[in-house]
This record gives structure tokens, sequence and C-alpha cells, in this order.
């Protein structure tokens, strides 16, 4: 053979080495995992009365009865996932007697030696175990886990767990404040993990919007979203002036969440702001809040060069009850925009096609007739117009 | 004249030992990444997740083109996904067969005068929008034909969420496939542009209401052989690349992006094949050009079943589309691209791998095969020389395809039995004896149709997922 192709076979019997040990790799972890799944199914059909006890006896006084004979840890592993399975399926004094029956039976020792495992995947699982777990004893390990954690799914795994075991607010405030340095701006996904804790956030979302580092202000702002806190007004107040447009975003979210916090000067402020997300915010609660006293602003903000504030607006306008409507109608009649007036025509048209199948009551229906009215009025005139212009 | 075929064979074995050590290197990385993946994906709480009101919502887009007998088990499928909020935009391209009335009458929709398409991208002249307050989060566009580029500008003109997904109307997706993707983009939301799913060949699976409930591998020759191949693709492959930041191409079957960002590379690109790739090119390069962090990624366990070609000439002009898609992208951006620094990993690795590995592969692989069968058809005595390329190729192919198998084992299991991992590596070695050198074939033809300037769609067919037997029908559809 050449000399040039010396290389290329040798390289060839290195790669049917390789081979050939990727394929008995691959067949031995298929017959491994075909022989675990056989196992798992012969264990849950062996203990299939016990998981019916441990269903029926959840709500009793007495404390859940280990399962009969000699675990082997497989079978722990086993009993382990179904336990699991029921944890995330009750709640309230079942689920604290399957936490008991767990500790009873060591899964919770067990993982928690396994936390101090060389192996980051055994940490893992460890960490996902007693999350579930709700393992107070596990928090300092977790939070030290995340801690020296790189940036990667993982770390979401232990956060979750830490959200779980959690013992006080100021657990919860390591965690987050541990995923917020990453600056990688999930702030839904760490306020969705809070939602984990059986403690209570409020408090804790209030106070950061205390803090100076935008990325707490905006989980605590994401947070009280769907965590209504009393005496926020003087915070939010604050933050509207924030350098950080999202959070002025959100700022305005969250006070147009509630009439109390609108008062005119904010509702011009807002209404009139720079940031166009701002003012479409505005005009798109002014219709959900039933403001009517603000119709001559939404007509203005139809106008509006942005797309998103002018669309609010419209429909805002269509929300307001018949005066609202009129609004429209005589935006249709004596905006010269074309644009403006067919924004405004689509929604009036939405609006009556809607009241058309709403009729369930009176005060549906006579609103219904009145815009029904008012929509004639304006086309009689505006057809006359057009004859008017035609001749 | 017999040296020259010998050098030329020698520098073809050694560019098979490149391409695939390269192709070996990536599935290194995708190695590295499974167990981060596996483990989100075993300890997520997808349940959880997706009756969370922290979870983006989307718009799925739904290009149709005579999708009669797919699109009505499609569209069910799609509004009954465990997601919180979520629009279906079914854009009917101007159909020659009754997709728009199947649509119509299944759903009752009819013209609504007051939906608002925001002409943020241009579009063919769209008819009308069809909505049923009966079903609020599906909307049906009537556009005059215009391809499919064409067709998701239009979805996204229409779209009111912040989040895209383009889904072929011959696709079914995983009940939990739309979470599993939003859990990826809400650990990194800022950064991410793209996520691509994972695509898997549904010929030969039970589908029930638009769900499939038994995954079996395709009992047909060629759904088979794509199947291996797609396992290869996405998992030794797509996984590697995200890893690396290099992912050039979000499948068209299912992907989801940032409209936002997606509007400002301009959208799909109209009038071309490969509108899933070019995408992809354009928001690296947007990206990288304004200095912005971003990541394109890839969620392995975000599955998605779609029916794969069974006939040569289907699977031809699939093919033939490919290639020349991919030259019209290479061409295109590669030329601004290829070894800039400024473009980082994808214009210094992706992009000349792509080139040099991908679009040229029909030439050095075909001309090199043909130096050696001539060099030794010169005298029998050096058949070795022949031997050797040949060998390399199949135990090469063959120990990435176990590589592929191996991921599918560690992470996904979704095919539980013996026989499974044993049809597929019968499969992937029967791969090296003529399927793949047609394969070869069929994207140089693709370049020759390039350059000619064909741009037909070329043969296309769907199948009833109800009656996958008895009810194929074969159409000629000539788009754009």
């Amino acid at each position: 053979m050449e000399t040039p192709l010396s290389f290329a076979v040798y390289f060839l019997y290195f790669i049917c080495g390789v081979t050939v040990l990727g394929l008995i790799l691959l067949l031995a972890l298929k017959l491994r995992h075909i022989a675990a799944d056989k196992q798992e199914k012969t264990c849950l059909e062996k203990y299939k009365d016990y998981f019916i006890y441990l269903q029926a006896y959840g709500e009793e006084e007495e404390r859940l009865k280990l399962p009969p004979g000699n675990l082997t840890r497989r079978e722990k592993q086993i009993i382990q996932k179904k336990l699991f399975e029921l944890l995330e399926r009750f709640t309230g004094i079942h689920r604290q007697k399957l936490i008991v029956l767990c500790v009873d039976m060591g899964l919770e020792e067990l993982d928690l030696n396994r936390m101090n495992s060389w192996w980051k995947w055994t940490k893992i699982d460890a960490a996902f175990n007693l999350g579930m777990m709700r393992s107070g004893k596990a928090v300092e390990g977790l939070l030290h886990l995340l801690k020296k954690s790189d940036f990667d799914s993982t770390i979401f795994i232990i956060a979750r767990a830490i959200a779980k075991c959690a013992r006080s607010e100021k657990d919860l405030r390591q965690m987050v404040e541990l995923l917020a340095a990453h600056r990688k701006n999930c702030h839904q996904l760490i306020v969705d993990i809070l939602g984990d804790s059986h403690l209570d956030t409020g408090p804790l979302l209030v106070s950061f919007l205390k803090e100076e580092d935008a990325d707490l202000i905006k989980i605590g702002l994401i947070g009280l979203s769907s965590h209504a806190q009393p005496n926020m007004d003087p915070i939010l107040h604050e933050l509207v002036d924030s350098a950080d447009k999202e959070v002025r975003i959100k700022v305005v979210k969250l006070l147009c969440r509630d009439v109390r916090y609108l008062t005119d000067k904010n509702v011009n402020l807002f209404m009139t702001h720079p940031d166009w997300e701002l003012r479409s915010i505005m005009a798109k609660a002014i219709g959900a809040l039933g403001l009517s006293q603000y119709i001559p602003l939404l007509k203005r903000a139809v106008k509006d060069p942005h797309w998103w504030v002018a669309h609010n607006s419209t429909n805002s306008l269509a929300q307001l009850q018949v005066e609202g409507f009129m609004a429209l109608c005589a935006i249709m009649e004596e905006e010269k925009d074309s644009r403006v007036r067919e924004m405004a025509h689509q929604v009036v048209q939405k609006e009556l096609e809607r009241g058309k199948h709403n009729l369930v009551d009176l005060d549906q229906q006579i609103s219904y007739n009145q815009k029904l009215y008012f929509y004639q009025k304006w086309n009689r005139k505006s057809m006359k117009t057009v004859h008017a212009l035609e001749k | 004249m017999r040296e020259f075929l010998l050098y030329y064979g020698i520098f073809a074995t050694y560019y098979v030992i490149v391409i695939n050590s390269l192709y070996f290197i990536i599935m290194m990385f995708s190695f590295k990444s499974i167990m981060g993946i596996l483990k989100s994906s075993l300890y997520s709480r997808f349940q959880a997740l997706s009756g969370s009101k922290h979870v983006p919502p989307i718009s799925i887009l739904v290009p149709a083109y005579n999708e009669e007998l797919t699109i009505i088990e499609n569209v069910r499928s799609l509004l009954s996904l465990h997601y919180p909020e979520y629009e279906v935009i079914v854009v009917n391209d101007g159909s020659g067969d009754e997709t728009l009335q199947v649509l119509i009458e299944e759903f009752k929709l009819q013209v609504s005068s007051n939906a608002v398409l925001q002409p943020v991208l241009n579009t063919g002249n769209v008819r009308g929008i069809y909505h049923n307050p009966a079903f609020p989060n599906l909307y049906l566009i009537d556009k005059e034909n215009g391809g499919k580029a064409d067709s998701l500008n239009a979805g996204i003109n229409l779209s009111h969420y912040p989040l895209i997904a383009s889904i072929d109307a011959d696709s079914l997706l995983e009940k939990d496939a739309l979470i599993r993707i939003a859990r990826v983009y809400m650990e990194n939301p800022e950064e991410t542009v793209a996520i691509g799913g994972d695509i898997r060949i549904a010929n030969g699976c039970k589908i029930e209401d638009g769900i499939v409930s038994e995954i079996r591998l395709p009992n047909k020759f060629l759904p088979m052989m794509q199947s291996v191949e797609y396992l290869k693709a996405f998992l030794g492959g797509r996984i590697g690349w995200s890893a690396i930041n290099g992912l050039i191409i979000v499948s068209g079957a299912f992907g989801v992006f940032r409209k936002d960002y997606v509007i400002k590379v301009g959208g799909y690109r109209e009038g071309y094949p490969g509108e899933d790739m070019n995408i992809i090119i354009k928001l690296h390069k947007y990206m990288l050009e304004n200095n912005l962090p971003y990541r394109v990624a890839f969620c392995p366990d975000a599955v998605c079943w779609t029916q794969a070609p069974d006939t040569w000439k289907i699977l031809g002009s699939q093919r033939r589309r490919w290639g020349r898609g991919n030259l019209k992208n290479m061409i295109e951006y590669g030329k601004y691209m290829v070894l800039r620094p400024k473009y980082k990993i994808f214009g210094l690795v992706t992009l000349p791998y792509n080139i040099l590995f991908e679009t040229l592969n029909p030439y050095f692989r075909i001309t090199g095969l043909l130096a050696l069968i001539g060099y030794t058809l010169m005298d029998m005595t050096n058949v070795d020389v022949l031997l050797l390329y040949g060998s390399l190729n199949i135990v090469y192919g063959l120990l990435l395809g176990i590589g592929a198998l191996l991921l599918e084992e560690i992470a996904f299991r979704r095919y539980p039995r013996f026989q499974d991992i044993v049809k597929m590596l019968f499969y992937t070695i029967l791969m090296f004896f003529g399927y793949r050198q047609i394969g070869v074939v069929w994207r140089f033809l693709g370049h020759i149709e390039y350059m000619r300037n064909n741009n037909s769609w070329g043969t296309m067919t769907r199948t009833s997922w109800k009656v996958e037997e008895n009810k194929t029908i074969s159409s000629l559809e000539v788009r754009g």
C-alpha cells in the first residue's frame, strides 16, 4: 500500500475499535434499560396493595407504615418515584404524611448524602428528590450547590428544589439573588419557581422593589402582578421614573390594574408619556377599567403615531358603553386620516357583531340597540354626503 | 492518468476522514450536553408549567398548500396542545384543492372583517381572514399563492404574540412540545432568538385524533432510511451545533422564533426554498453585526412528528430542493460571512463546514469514488485502495450512527424494543449501499437546477393520517 494511505489504514483500525466499543455500549445500555423497566414493573406489582394503602390512609392520624419486607436499593428508588407521583397529586395533611414516610424510609438521609457526591448528575438527582420531599435540612447544601453551579438548565432544577424546601424568606431571597446574578433576564421563570414555595412570597416581592438591582425590581414587579399587596403605591410611583424602560413598563402595568392608583394626574402623565408602551398600556386600561371620563383622551390617542396605542385606544372606546361607541362614530365622521377612520370602523363593526350574539339581559339589549341606532344615524349621514358628492 | 486518479482518490479518502471527524467532534458536544438535557427534561414540571401564567404566549403559524387530507387532523392536534396561551394561524397559500373549504366547514369559520393585519412584512394579496368565536384561538388567512415564506410572513402580520412557531401542515406536535420549548426560552429569554424542535418520522406510528399514540419504526424502506438519517442529524448534529451556538438551521417543520427579531431581519425570504436555513443565517448575521448577545437553541425533547416521503420520486424532489436552497444560501451569505472573525463561530466554523462538507460534498464524494473505481479498473491489484475508501465511509458512518443511537438511548428512549435498535443499526449500514450515493446525486442535481434557475417546488405528496395505506394522492405542485 502507498505511504500516503498508511495513516488512513491505521485510522480505519482505530475507528473500527471505537465502533465496536460504541456498539457494545449501546447494546448493553439497551439491555440494562429493558431489564430496569421489567424490574420496575415487577416491583410496582409487588407493592400494588401498599400503594393503595398509602392513598386510602393519607388522611388518618397515625403515621403511614413502611413498606413490608426488606427493600433493595433499586426497590427503594422505584417506591420513591411512585411516592413522588403521589406527592404531586396530594396536598395538605396527606402530602405531609407522605413526606414523613419518605423520611422514615431513610430516603431523605440517602439524598442528603448523595448531595456530597463528586458527580454533578448525582447531586442534581438528589437536589430534585430533596425538593420533592420538602427537606428543610437540605437548604444549605442546595444553596451552596446553586452558588457553585455555572449557568445552564440544571440551576433551575436546584432553584425549584430550594423554593420547595425553603424555611424562611431569607432562603428564597438568597436563591433569587443567585439566579438574578447570572443576568439572563429569566424573571418570569424565577417568579414561577417562587410559586412552588409554601411560604407567602408577597413581602419578599415587595422588598425587591426597594432594591437597586433592576433584575430584582423586575422580579418583584412580575411577582406582584399576581400577588396584590397593600400600600404599594408610594414605591410604585417612585419607580415610574426608573431609568430602565422595562421597569417603567412593568410599573405602569401594575398601576393600571387598580383604579385607585389612577388619578387624573397619572392618567394624563401616562397617556402623554414618551414611551409608546406606557401610552398603549394606559389606553388599554381605560377601557378595561371602564373609565369613561377619559374618552376625550382616548379620542386624541386614536391618532397616535404608534399603531398599538391607536389600536388599544379604539378598542378601549368600544368597551366604554354607548358613550365610547358614540366617540367612535364621531371619529368615523370627523377624522380626516383614512387609517384612523378605518381602524374605528373595524372596531365598530366588531362591537356590533359581538352585541348581536350577546343579548342575554335587558341592559345589553338596550345598549346594543342604542349603538345600532347611532351607527345607522352615522351611516345615513355619510350616505347623504356620498350622494351629495355624486350629484 | 493513473497517478492523477490515485492522488485524487487519496484526497477524497482524507476528505472523508476530515468531514466525519468534524462531525464526530460536533457529536462529542452533543454528548457533553446530553445529561443536562436529560435531567432538565426529567425534572422540569411541564404539567405545572403548562398552567402557569408566566409562560410566554405563542402564535403558531401553519402554512398550508394543498393539504386537504391532513389539515383537519393537524389543526385539531394543535388546538389541543398543553399550553396556557397560544393561537393557531393557518395560512392557506392559494391551494388548488379543498384546503380552505374543509377548514371553513370543519370549524364553522366565517369571514372576519375586524381581524387586524398589522402590515409589518410585505406579502401577497390576502383574500380574507376567517374566524369563529367558538374557536377563539384559531384564525385562517386565505391568500394568493406566494410560497411558504410568504405565508409565514402573512401569519406574522396577523399574529398577536411576541413568539411565533412555524409548523408544517403535514406535521403533528406532541402535546407538550410547545411547553418544552417555552421552558428553554424562559431560561434565557433575552438572548434566545430561535429554538428548534426535534423532527421525527411518523410513518409506521399509530395516530389517533392527531396524536401519535404508539411509536413504531416505519415499515417501508425509504421512511426507515430517513428515520435513521433524522436521528443522526438532529441528535448527533444539532445538539452539538447548538452547544457552540453554531446552529445553521431550525427545521421549517417545527421551530419557535422571537417575532421582533424576525421582523427586524425582514421576515422570511420569499421565492426560494431553504427559507428555514435562510432565516437562521439572517438572525446570526443581524445579532453579530449589532453585537447583541444571542443564541439559537435546540430543544431535542420537544418532538414534532412528520410524514416522510415514501417514494423515490418524491424523496428525490425534496432532496434536490434542499440542495438548491442550501446552495442559494451559501452563495448569498457565504461570500460576506465566511472566515470573517466578526461572525465568530458562525463565520469561522459553521459556514465553512457547511460549504466544504455539505454544499460541495456531492462533488468530492462522487468524483472521489469515480476516480478510485477508474484507478482500480486500470489495475485490479489495487482494489485495496477502493476498499479502504469504502470501508472508511461505512465504518465511520456506522460509528456516527451508533453515536446518535446512544444519545437516543441515554436521553429519550422513544423506541423501547430491542429489535428497534437492531433494525436501526441494520439500516445505518444499509444506507451506504446505494441510498447515500443517490442522495449525493440528488444534491448535485439540485445544484444544476439552481444554475438553470429552476425554482419549482417539485412533486409532493400528502397522505391522510387516518388512512395512510389507502388514501395516497400525488399532485404536482409548482410554487412561488
